[in-house]
């Protein structure tokens, strides 16, 4: 199948979108384009789902040695202006380039190991989300925020994140340190 | 005025009125940040005068000293505070708050350090 590209540069997204990966894994995202900070190829692919088509998203190198996510579609099918996808994607937002930590060169694996160490870190935990947030207090910054929800005291969620942050200074260099952002939500039914 | 005086009026906000809790969250983050903010100027430390963020520069400016954990704890209270202070459609409670003036406790005992 060959490509074209999409000439809304760049793609834009809106922060109810989900991008689906093929394990079926819900990634929210605020903004289509982000960088990764290493310079190793992402062959990873994640698809959009908009409309009545599926479109992937390719990693690519862009001028500085970064990686751009960028939406191709199949040759022929480029949407409109106003077809499903635009609709289903674009937003409001001023798109911003986003550059999200790379400690491992596959994002699946990046993804991947915030969710399995989460999983066994947080007690009584009852879901768990990735997001793409902004600060409202930052130009331009955007994190990556773990969402654990959560039903569990206070005291053992307060060692339960001293050992995840243990965890992730570890594997996080200085640089991508801050990218990621963990929030704790206790779960509603047990707010009492 | 020491910015642990705020440490204090966050303890006294842990009450179950929610406005009260989400002023609790912020007074407990504002405790630390400036009261690392200051530990910092007094080290040198330059606020930025642009338009980057001062929290932002704060915590970047605790790694690249070597204040790793510390810049950690801090952006996990600034994420409880940026939802108490912008988020209003989410439920803020007690946890919430007990766990954010927890996170104040923690830094201000790993602040002495600095």
């Amino acid at each position: 199948m060959s490509y074209t590209r999409l000439q809304q540069t760049p793609f834009k997204v809106d922060s109810s979108s989900s991008w689906i990966a093929p394990e079926e894994k819900v990634l929210q995202v605020s903004s289509g384009s982000v960088i990764f900070g290493q310079a190793q190829m992402l062959t990873y692919e994640l698809f959009v789902a908009g409309g009545d088509f599926a479109w992937p998203l390719v990693y690519r190198t862009d001028a500085v040695g970064g990686y751009r996510l960028e939406l191709w579609v199949p040759a022929g099918q480029e949407p409109q202006a106003d077809s499903a996808v635009i609709n289903a994607s674009v937003g409001n937002r001023i798109p911003a380039e986003v550059e999200v930590f790379a400690y491992a060169n596959n994002i699946e694996t990046v993804l991947y190991a915030l969710e399995e160490r989460a999983r066994k870190t947080f007690p009584g935990v009852r879901d768990f989300s990735l997001s793409l947030e902004s600060d409202p207090e930052g130009d331009k910054l955007k994190y990556v925020r773990v969402t654990v929800t959560l039903d569990a005291d206070e005291k053992s969620v307060l060692s339960a994140l001293s050992a995840f942050d243990d965890w992730l200074l570890e594997v996080l260099p200085d640089e991508k340190l801050l990218l990621v952002s963990v929030g704790v939500d206790f779960a509603a039914d047990a707010a009492k | 005025m020491q910015p642990s005086e705020f440490l204090y009026v966050a303890q006294q906000l842990l009450v179950d009125t929610e406005a009260g809790l989400r002023t609790s969250i912020s007074r407990s983050y504002y405790s630390q940040f400036l009261a690392l903010r200051d530990k910092l100027i007094a080290k040198g430390y330059s606020e930025p005068t642009d338009n980057q963020s001062v929290h932002a520069a704060l915590r970047k400016e605790l790694v690249s000293r070597g204040y790793r954990s510390v810049a950690r704890k801090l952006d996990n209270l600034r994420v409880k505070r940026v939802d108490a202070d912008y988020n209003l459609t989410k439920m803020i409670i007690r946890k919430d708050a007990n766990m954010a003036y927890g996170l104040a406790l923690e830094i201000e005992g790993l602040a002495r350090k600095l």
